[in-house]
Parts: structure tokens; C-alpha cells; sequence
């Protein structure tokens, strides 16, 4: 796919407003230096090696309008009266969102913030050259700027909400979370829609973990027949925590890049996901964790089940750098297919410059276990209930990570459904 | 019972590269540079038929048109092609009837080697086809193959004598356009060995190849190509050494199996090429195609110990074509010093119920660089395909890296595969625990390092297995900081 | 004659920075068995470690003599071939390594330092059935790879086994009776007691009285924070089971 082709089918949305802000106009400029630099994946970019992305571009894509009817009830999570904030159509709705005032806690639109905060933003999406995460800072439409000052522990989760509602749709969105010393918050970000449409999202997330600072991400994706391609990078400091659950249910076509720097010392960093694409939905989820200083550990763990002519792909990478001595990084990645159409391509990597470190990864793809399957219908379950709890098995490991208890429950119950209906 | 037992300090007292000694022959040699009229020199050299030459001609166009491959992981200096010389024989005006018509140079170099042919003959009961700088120049156990109907020669007598076979079966595996160094060496390739094995014969003992470098300059192009008819057997060893050079030398084999219906073909190679000195100037550039073809229920196992070449890129493959095929892979890499490896396998499933194998074990010690790079493909039709894979890298220093970059891609909901990976350091506490059982570090080292890589030292022959573990210890010395 | 194996005077050490052993002072004289009990975590394997060398021990004061020479001057395999021998309260896995051939290579080191052949093959096999049949082990495990998938039970014996084939003059036995069943018990003791001598010695760890049936320790003393605060015969060990270790501290309290 040429960049010029790509422009050209983006070439009427409606852009952040770079004067209004204090956003050095430089930010858009230099990714698209850095765009036309590197240009977009072609057929031989390894990174891109199982998701093209040409088919993306083959018509053209508009900017969407807010839509007054718009209800948000069966995304929200009303037993916590959380903070929300709502994006729609790549924009930020002022209406449904509802922020309060959430002790040390600060949420702005990329328009209303200092020049300290605008120069933070892109200096850790540009350590990795993801064309697609360039192309977001030059055609950026909105952004929200997160900010948790030191020693506060929130104690409600704060609810990104990214909705699309109509069709053709392009939306340009990112944020830039940055949590101080000994700050700790969950965030949920949810990506929905109310009916299948063709729209696509490119949404990037910095983030920027201080000293003894805690982070929990819960990334639900579940936008039917919408393309979705979503980047983050965090950068850890010294005995920070990050987790990340990415839970994926539907999508036509979902690309996951989850960058994780570890550069200060006794971090711990666990990245979760699921991964459940059905009739022709494709959905990678690349991950790459590079651990810069000592003393750290991490773990890794994904999870496909892969049903009709689905495609799930998992390609994770742990990098450990010289003299990033006794770290320990595990990472695991099983799959299930379903059908016999459904395509599974898992690419598990070390890079290990390091010697006094335990690192493993495992991978696995198959069937559910004949043998448990059959106990159980040994003990009168049905078949099909017997399948059903075996899914609900093999996903338990990932389910039981998400730390807050509603999105939990929710999406155990999502689950459920969605497996008893296969 | 291991070597270790055995006392190895004397072997190990001259550090330096063991095998590093030039044999002194003067050269039949191609002037340097590579071009059309040097394919056709080749080819007239050696009285090829057209076909032949053909064969040559196409795949040096393929070449021409091809762009040297850039590997995320090695990082070496280009040959430069127009500076090696493509051709060179040593000096042997008439066929040899017995082993003490052989040029006394070379047989110090075999006698060098261990591989003297009445030793051999007396004691291993090996065949040895000992090739030269390119041209074989010895075989043995000819008769007693024959009465078997098992052919076992170099390529070019093979050219001569067996046309057909050779004609059938030459790139069918490998194609000429498989790969910048597979089309290189379809072009150029100067002689190798040739094996068959016919319908139902096992082959009584192991066949033999030792390959070595030996012409100042001169790039090796080696060709293999092995046949193993319906429901017969054979094992098939290779082995390798070099003499030191200042100079970086380029080695680009082609090695295709085949095994039909039934067959079976183990495939071991020892591998020690010059891997340059301890500052990583000279050394081998190993650049390998090799690949098998497994038809119904047959079965292909590579084995292989890594120890030598400044950089190793190699994939013994295996495409299970045939229902109920079998394919494994087994191997251990050890890189030192500067040296770069990336090594591993490609499993390609085609076939119904056909399962693979991998068991990789990386060593990396001083400054290196080792990556296992390994592909498992399962395809549409492969109902009911296995694929087991563990690939471990153990570290000795802080300075050198270990990778681990499998691709597993899977299109069939029956089929399982399961991958294992780890990487660590050597372990403390199995020092330790071994010094305290009075064993010196450095035999527990390299006890704990065979013990680590014995999964895979377990398929080798008798014969190299001793061989192997030598050169493990050898490579690894004075390497843990 | 000197009847002295082992003088430890004053022994201070610590790991990373936090002092563990905090001045023991222990006599071990030729034919004779200590017992050393005392709670968890009172330094009774550090102690066994040091002895036996480990480096990430730091020794900060104290002497050990050990048969006229400075042990702590001396690497670990040093020690192993002038006799010293520690049973490891958790035995190390080391795969692909055969028991037998990791036997053989120890003993050969061992010879060769003290200017002796090799053993021959010969001797070897006829060695390790002797004494293999002395600890009651399994002939399987022989040619396994060393302590790798054995029982907690069967590591304890392997241990037991290995010091048989090593015979050394100074045993330190870290808790090797924890996870062996009644008859492996008795069947290691019987080992143990066989080994004895009157050139030799023996410092078993343990936490249990039961042991002490049947090895007959000549002295027994409790470790509590990194120092020896009682010694007493056989009966120490029968008060200790039936008190546990609270009157001591009480005692050390006052
Ligand atoms: N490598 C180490 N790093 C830090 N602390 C250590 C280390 N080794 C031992 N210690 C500490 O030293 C103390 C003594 O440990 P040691 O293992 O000697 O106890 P022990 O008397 O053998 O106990 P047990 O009866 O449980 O075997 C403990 O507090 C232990 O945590
Ligand atoms: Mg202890």
C-alpha cells in the first residue's frame, strides 16, 4: 500500500486544530517525516507479516457527527459510578461524558494543556516505528491527557468509552496517561459499537509510570465489523506495576501493539489478553516487552479460541537487554481452533542479551482436552455442556487477572454466552 | 560411558583451533570471478552433459537476478563474490587402486583428521567418501555397498555413471530459485556425494562424508543429494573442519534427502568449521540449504552439533508430504568468542497424521550471537498433525545473546502443537553442588553442559557422538567469565 | 596423634550484609558424632554451606582448622578431596548427567589430586554395588541423571550413597533423615553407623530425636541465631522433642 493511496482515503477528515493548542506543530510534522520515511507495511515488513492491511484503505473515510440519541447503558459499568469519558466518532462528547472531581485526578483534552505536558506526548510512541502510530499523530483528531498526581489511590476505576455510530467513520484518537510517585488507578477502556459497521479506529495510548506508581488496564474491544488498530506504549520506572488485560471478542479486523519499556528496577509487568474472533474476523495481538534494567519480572499470558474461518495471531517478544540481570519473563500463548477453516499463526520470541535471567515461553495450539471432555460426560454432562465448560476453563486464567470485580463479571458473562452459542 | 571419564586434558592442551593445518597441493584452479564462461568451465571440467550445464546456466541467470538476503540477526561482512575462485581440484592425473597411491600429503591430512582409511576400514566399519577441496579423491567399501545395489559416490561420478537418477531427483527438493545460496550453488557447485539406496535395502553400516576447505580463497559448493528407495534405511554422517585463515571463506552446500515410501533417512552432520580466532577475524561463512521430502510413512531425521563458522545460517527442513510421515530434528549450537548462528528447522506439514520433532539446545558463550529460528506449518489438509517443540538456550556470559524466534502457523483444528522454550543461565547451584562432589569447574561445566544437550547427543552414531562431545568441550573452554 | 578433624573458633558470616553465623565455636574429634538442632532459619545450613565453601557466604571472622589446615583458605573441591563431604538438605538436579559417571568423574578428580590411578571400571562397578546395596538403592537409579525426577526420599539416599563411594573423613549430614519413610530411616542410620570409624566423623543436622536412635550422637548442640547456646549428650535431644525450644529462648531471654 503506498502512503499517497492512504492519504488519499483520509483526506477529508476534520484534524485536531493544532493552533488552538500548545502542541507543537512539530508533533504532526515529524511523524509525517518520520510516515513518508518509513511508508506503510508492505508484503515483506515481518512486523506485518499475518495482517495486511492495504484492504483498509480501498475506499475513503469521512469524520463523524455526534449523534443526540446516543444511549450508553449497556456499556457502562452503573454499579460503579465511575468517572467516564466518552469519545464518539473520535471526538470528545461532552454530554455523556461525566468526569467529577476526582481527588489529585486531572482529565484535559489535548487543546487545554501546558507546554510541559504537550512535549511528553509522542516521546514514547517514537521509540518504536509503527507507521500506523505515525499516521495517528499527523491526522490526529482528539486527544485526552491523564494525569494522577503523587500518593493518590484511586479507589473507582476511570471509564474511557470509544464509540463509533456511523459508518465509514476514520477516527484518529489517543491519550497520554502519566501517573506519579506511589499513584495507582484502574483504567477501563472499552471499544464498542451499536451495529455492525465499517469504520476504522487507530488509537494510540502513552503511558508513563512513575516510581512506585500502579497501572491496570482492561481494554474490552468488541466492535463488530469495525477495524481496529490500537497501539500502546508504557514506559515503567523503578517498582512500578502495569497490568493489561485486552480482551477482544469481536472485530473484523483488530491489531493490538503493545509496547512495554521496563527501564527502572524491581517492575512487575503482566500482560493478559483473549482473543475470540468468529466468521472471518481477523485479530493479532502483537506484544513487545523489552526489560532495560535489572531486577524485574514479568509474565505474559494470551489465550485464542479461534471458531469458523477466523484468523487469531499472537506474536509476542521479550527483549533483555545487557546487563538486565536476573530477570524473569514468562510468557505463554494457547490456542484453541475450532473449526477447520480457522487459522492460527503464533510467533512466541526471546531475545536474550542478558545471562542471569529465567526466561521461557510456551505455546500451544489444539483441541480441548479429549480426555476431560469425555470425564465429563462420563459425570452427564452433555456434550455440549461439557465444551462449554472446558472453554470456560482454558479462558479462566485470563478472566481471573482483571482486577476490577464488575468488568470481571461482565465479561465472564460475556464470555459465556458467547462460547454457548458456538 | 562419556568421555569425561576419559582423560581429555591432553587433547585439550593445545587450545588453539585443533584441525587448523593447510595441506599443500597444487590446485587445478578456476581464475577468480564468476560469470557464464566460468559456469561453463566448471561443467567442461568435470565432462558434464548438457543437461548439466543447462541446469547450470539457468540457475546462474536465477542467481544473477537474486539479492543477498540481510538477516535481522547476523551481521557480517558481504563476500565478495567476484573474488573467489569457483573452481579447484587437487592434482590426480589417475584413478587410485589403493589407498597407497594417495598423495602423502593428503593422507597425513586424514591421518590428521582420525580418519586414516585403514583405520576406518579396520576398526569402525565406516565407508569413506573423503572429499577433498571439492573433488573426491577415496572411497571405500565401494564393492560391498554394491553388492547391496547401493550407490554411494560423489556427485560427479554419480553425473557420470547414473544419469538418470541424478537427473530425476537434482533440485526436486531444492530448486534452484529456492534461495540466493541455493541458486549460487546450482550454478557452481563443485562435487559432493550422491547416495541410494534401493527398494527395501537397509544400509548395513553408517556412510560417511568428510568435507573440508582447503585451496587458499577458495569457496566450497558442496552438493548432496540422498535417495532412499521404498522401505529402506540409511544413516548418513557429515562432518567438517578447516584449516585457519585470515580471510573469510564462503561455504554454501545444497543437501536435498528424499525418502520414499517407507524409507528412512537419519541425517547427522558434526560441523566445525574455522570459526575465527578470539577477536572474530576469519572464519567460515556456513550457508546451508538443506531439505527433505518425506513420502507415505517415511521418515527424515536430521541431527546435528553446531560448533564452528564465523556465522552459521542453517535449516535442515523437512516437508511431510506423505500421509503418516514422520520428521525430527535435532540439534545443539554452540557459538564462542564472536561467533553468530542461526540455526533451526522448518517443519512443513502436508500430509495426514504425519508429526515432527524438535529439540533444539543452544550454548552461547564469550561475545556470540546464537539464534534458533524455526518454522512449524500446518497446513489445510495435515488432519491429526503433532508437533512437539523445546528449544533452551543456556548462557555462559553476560556478553553473549541467546534468541529463540519460532513461527508456528497452523490451518487445520486437529492438529496440536506445542512449543517450549526457555533460556538461563547455567546453573550455580549445579556447580556448587558438583565442586562439592570434587569435580573442578571446568569439568563440571562441561559435564552439565553434555548433560544439558545429551537429548541430542543420544541420536548420534557411536562413533560421533565421542567426536561431538569433544568438540563441545573444546569450544567451550575458558569461556565461562 | 592429634585427635582433632574440625576446630571452628569463632566463626562470624553474613549474606548481603545481614550476619547470619554469629560466632560458633564447635570441636569435632576423630570417631566421634555432634548433632546440631535448633529452629528454622537458625543458620544450620549456613553452617554446613560454609564449611563446604560456598562463596556467597562472606565470612567476616572466626577460624575453622581443619586436619592442620586453614579450610576456609581452601576452594570447595579442595575440601571435597581432603574429605569434607555435605549431604545437601536439597540435593541439585543435573539433568542428562548419569549418577554413575558423575561418581566416577568425582572420584577420578579426587585420585588424581592425591596422585592415585584412576579406578578402573572394574573396581568402579564392583564399588558402587557394594555400596549401593549399603543405602538400599534403587539399581534403576544408578543410571539415571543425577537426583533428576527422584523422590524427596530417594535424593536423601543418592546423598547417603554418593558420601559411601567418597568416603570421607568429615560428614556433614543436612537434615538427610526429613522425607525418608521408618525403613528408609533405618536402612540410611544402618549406612551411616557402617561408615563409621575411628578416623572419621560425622555432623548430622536435624530437627527430629527419632534420628538420634539410631545414629548415637556423642554430643548434641542447639543452634539459635547464629550461635550455639547449649550443649549437651543424647538427652538434650529427648528434652528438646519433648519442649521444643521455647525454654531456651525463655532461658536465653533472662
Ligand atoms: N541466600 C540467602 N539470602 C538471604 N538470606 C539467606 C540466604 N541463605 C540463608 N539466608 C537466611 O539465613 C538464615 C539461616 O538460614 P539457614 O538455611 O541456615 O537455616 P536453617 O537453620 O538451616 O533452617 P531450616 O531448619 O529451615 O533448614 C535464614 O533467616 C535465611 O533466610
Ligand atoms: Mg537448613
Amino acid at each position: 500500500m503506498s502512503l499517497m493511496a492512504v492519504k488519499k482515503q483520509i483526506a477529508s477528515l476534520d484534524l485536531l486544530d493544532l493552533k488552538k493548542t500548545n502542541l507543537i506543530p512539530d508533533l504532526a510534522k515529524s511523524a509525517e517525516v518520520k510516515l513518508n520515511e518509513i511508508g506503510f507495511p508492505n508484503r515483506k515488513s515481518e512486523d506485518w507479516k499475518y495482517t495486511k492491511t492495504a484492504q483498509l484503505f480501498k475506499k475513503p473515510y469521512k469524520t463523524g457527527k455526534e449523534n443526540p440519541n446516543l444511549k450508553l447503558d449497556e456499556f457502562s459499568f452503573p454499579k460503579m459510578k465511575c468517572p467516564t469519558l466518552v469519545i464518539e466518532n473520535g471526538s470528545i462528547n461532552a454530554h455523556l461524558s461525566c468526569v467529577g472531581d476526582v481527588q489529585g485526578l486531572s482529565i484535559n483534552s489535548f487543546v487545554d494543556i501546558n507546554k510541559e505536558q504537550v512535549e511528553k506526548i509522542g516521546n514514547i510512541s517514537n521509540k518504536k516505528e509503527n507507521p500506523f502510530s505515525f499516521l495517528n499523530a499527523s491526522h490526529l483528531q482528539s486527544g485526552i491527557y491523564i494525569h494522577l498526581k503523587k500518593k493518590n489511590v484511586l479507589t473507582q476505576p476511570l471509564h474511557l468509552i470509544f464509540i463509533n455510530t456511523e459508518s465509514q467513520v476514520f477516527s484518529n484518537t489517543r491519550i497520554y496517561v502519566h501517573l506519579e510517585e506511589f499513584s495507582e488507578m484502574n483504567l477501563i477502556q472499552s471499544f464498542v459499537n451499536n451495529n455492525d459497521q465499517d469504520c476504522v479506529t487507530n488509537h494510540v495510548s502513552e503511558i508513563e509510570l512513575a516510581e512506585n506508581s500502579q497501572l491496570s488496564i482492561e481494554k474490552i474491544q468488541n466492535v463488530l465489523g469495525e477495524s481496529h488498530i490500537c497501539s500502546e506504549y508504557i514506559r515503567q520506572l523503578n517498582s512500578s506495576v502495569f497490568r493489561i488485560n485486552t480482551l477482544s471478542s469481536a472485530g473484523k479486523l483488530i491489531r493490538n501493539g503493545l509496547n512495554v519499556f521496563v527501564e527502572g528496577e524491581n517492575c512487575t509487568s503482566y500482560l493478559n489478553g483473549l482473543f475470540i474472533p468468529s466468521d472471518d474476523e481477523h485479530i493479532d495481538n502483537h506484544t513487545h516487552l523489552e526489560h532495560i534494567k535489572p531486577n524485574c519480572f514479568s509474565s505474559e499470558c494470551y489465550k485464542g479460541i479461534i471458531n469458523d474461518k477466523a484468523t487469531g495471531i499472537f506474536n509476542g517478544k521479550v527483549v533483555v537487554h545487557e546487563d538486565a540481570q536476573k530477570i524473569m519473563a514468562y510468557q505463554q500463548n494457547n490456542n484453541i481452533l475450532l473449526s477447520n477453516e480457522a487459522v492460527v499463526n503464533a510467533k512466541p520470541e526471546l531475545e536474550i542479551y542478558a545471562d542471569d535471567v529465567k526466561c521461557s515461553h510456551g505455546s500451544t495450539t489444539g483441541q480441548l482436552d479429549e480426555d476431560a471432555l469425555f470425564y465429563l460426560q462420563a459425570r452427564g454432562l452433555s456434550k455440549s455442556a461439557a465444551l462449554q465448560l472446558l472453554m470456560v476453563g482454558f479462558v479462566d486464567e485470563v478472566l481471573q487477572g482483571i482486577q476490577v470485580e464488575e468488568v470481571k463479571n461482565f465479561y465472564s458473562n460475556k464470555i459465556e454466552s458467547l462460547l454457548s452459542s458456538n | 560411558m562419556a568421555y569425561t571419564e576419559g582423560d581429555l586434558k591432553k587433547d585439550l592442551e593445545n587450545k588453539e583451533y585443533e584441525f587448523g593445518f593447510v595441506t599443500d597441493i597444487e590446485s587445478d584452479k578456476a581464475p577468480n570471478g564468476l560469470n557464464e564462461s566460468i559456469v561453463r568451465f566448471i561443467s567442461e571440467k568435470k565432462n558434464e552433459p548438457d543437461w548439466l550445464l543447462d541446469y547450470r546456466l539457468k540457475a546462474f541467470k536465477i542467481w544473477s537476478n537474486m539479492i543477498e538476503p540481510e538477516w535481522a540477526h547476523v551481521k557480517y561482512e558481504k563476500p565478495k563474490f567476484q573474488d573467489i575462485s569457483y573452481y579447484s581440484a587437487p592434482k590426480q592425473k589417475k584413478e587410485l587402486a589403493n589407498l597407497d597411491e594417495v598423495d602423502p600429503e593428503l593422507r597425513k591430512t586424514m591421518d590428521k583428521l582420525g580418519i586414516s582409511m585403514e583405520e576406518q576400514k579396520r576398526l569402525s566399519g565406516v565407508a569413506v567418501d573423503f572429499v577433498m577441496d571439492s573433488v573426491s579423491v577415496a572411497t571405500s567399501f565401494k564393492e560391498k555397498l554394491g553388492e547391496l545395489g547401493i550407490i554411494f559416490c560423489s556427485f560427479s561420478e554419480a553425473v557420470q555413471n547414473h544419469p538418470e537418477l541424478v537427473k530425476k531427483y537434482m533440485g526436486s527438493v531444492v530448486p534452484a530459485t529456492d534461495n540466493f545460496y541455493a541458486a549460487l550453488n546450482a550454478a557452481v557447485f563443485s562435487d559432493g556425494s550422491f547416495c541410494y539406496i534401493p527398494k527395501g535395502v537397509s544400509c548395513p553400516m553408517e556412510l560417511s562424508t568428510y568435507f573440508r576447505i582447503n585451496d587458499s580463497g577458495t569457496g566450497q559448493f558442496e552438493r548432496t543429494l540422498v535417495v532412499a528407495d521404498k522401505g529402506s534405511y540409511v544413516s548418513y554422517l557429515e562432518g567438517c573442519t578447516a584449516p585457519q585463515r585470515d580471510e573469510n571463506q564462503l561455504h554454501a552446500a545444497v543437501v536435498e534427502l528424499i525418502a520414499l515410501d517407507d524409507a528412512e533417512i537419519k541425517y547427522s552432520t558434526v560441523q566445525n568449521w574455522y570459526p575465527g580466532d578470539k577477536q572474530g577475524k576469519g572464519g567460515v561463512f556456513n550457508f546451508v540449504t538443506k531439505r527433505g521430502l518425506c513420502h507415505e510413512r517415511s521418515k527424515i531425521s536430521w541431527t546435528q552439533v553446531e560448533t564452528g563458522s564465523a556465522v552459521t545460517w542453517k535449516y535442515p527442513s523437512c516437508i511431510l508430504k506423505g500421509d503418516n510421515a514422520v520428521g525430527e530434528f535435532y540439534s545443539v549450537a554452540v557459538t564462542n568468542n564472536h561467533q553468530q548462528a542461526d540455526t533451526g528447522t522448518k517443519m512443513i506439514h502436508i500430509g495426514k497424521n504425519t508429526k515432527s520433532t524438535i529439540i533444539s539446545k543452544g550454548i552461547s558463550a564469550g561475545f556470540s550471537q546464537n539464534s534458533y529460528r524455526g518454522l512449524v506449518r500446518i497446513g489445510k489438509g495435515a488432519d491429526k498433525a503433532r508437533n512437539f517443540s523445546q528449544c533452551d538456550s543456556l548462557l555462559m556470559t553476560d556478553r553473549c545473546g541467546a534468541h529463540t524466534f519460532p513461527y508456528i502457523e497452523c490451518e487445520n483444528s486437529t492438529a496440536q502443537i506445542e512449543h517450549e522454550a526457555t533460556t538461563s543461565k547455567i546453573g550455580e547451584d549445579q556447580i556448587f553442588y558438583c565442586l562439592q562432589r570434587g569435580i573442578s569447574e571446568e569439568k563440571a561445566i562441561s559435564l552439565i553442559v553434555n548433560g544439558y544437550a545429551k537429548e541430542v547427543l543420544n541420536q548420534l552414531p557411536m562413533e560421533f557422538a565421542v567426536e561431538a562431545q569433544k568438540l563441545l568441550e573444546i569450544s567451550l573452554e575458558g569461556s565461562v567469565g | 596423634m592429634n585427635k582433632n578433624i574440625i576446630n571452628i573458633k569463632g566463626l562470624k558470616c553474613e549474606i548481603e550484609g545481614k550476619e547470619i553465623l554469629k560466632g560458633i565455636d564447635l570441636q569435632i574429634n576423630k570417631g566421634e558424632i555432634h548433632a546440631i538442632m535448633g529452629p528454622n532459619g537458625s543458620g544450620k545450613s549456613t553452617l554446613s554451606s560454609v564449611l563446604a565453601g560456598k562463596d556467597e557466604y562472606e565470612v567476616t571472622s572466626g577460624s575453622v582448622d581443619y586436619l592442620g589446615k586453614d579450610l576456609l583458605d581452601l576452594s570447595p573441591e579442595e575440601r571435597s578431596w581432603e574429605g569434607v563431604f555435605l549431604a545437601f538438605q536439597y540435593p541439585v538436579e543435573i539433568p542428562g548427567v548419569s549418577n554413575v559417571n558423575f561418581l566416577r568423574t568425582a572420584l577420578n578428580e579426587r585420585n588424581k589430586y592425591k596422585r592415585l590411578d584412576p579406578v578402573s571400571a572394574k573396581n568402579f562397578l564392583a564399588m558402587v554395588k557394594e555400596k549401593s546395596a549399603l543405602v538400599g538403592l534403587d539399581n534403576k537409579l544408578k543410571n539415571r541423571s543425577v537426583n533428576e525426577g527422584f523422590s524427596g526420599g530417594e535424593k536423601k539416599r543418592n546423598e547417603i550413597f554418593q558420601m559411601a563411594m567418597l568416603e570421607p573423613t568429615l560428614s556433614i549430614l543436612d537434615e538427610t533423615d526429613s522425607g525418608l519413610d521408618i525403613d528408609a530411616l533405618r536402612i540410611v542410620s544402618n549406612g551411616v553407623n557402617q561408615l563409621k570409624s575411628n578416623e572419621n566423623a560425622t555432623l548430622v543436622i536435624t530437627h527430629y530425636q527419632r534420628l538420634l536412635d539410631y545414629i548415637v550422637p556423642d554430643f548434641v548442640h542447639v543452634l539459635y541465631d547464629g550461635k550455639i547456646v547449649r550443649t549437651g549428650g543424647k538427652e538434650l535431644a529427648l528434652e528438646l522433642e519433648e519442649k521444643g525450644y521455647d525454654w531456651i529462648k525463655e532461658e536465653l531471654a533472662v
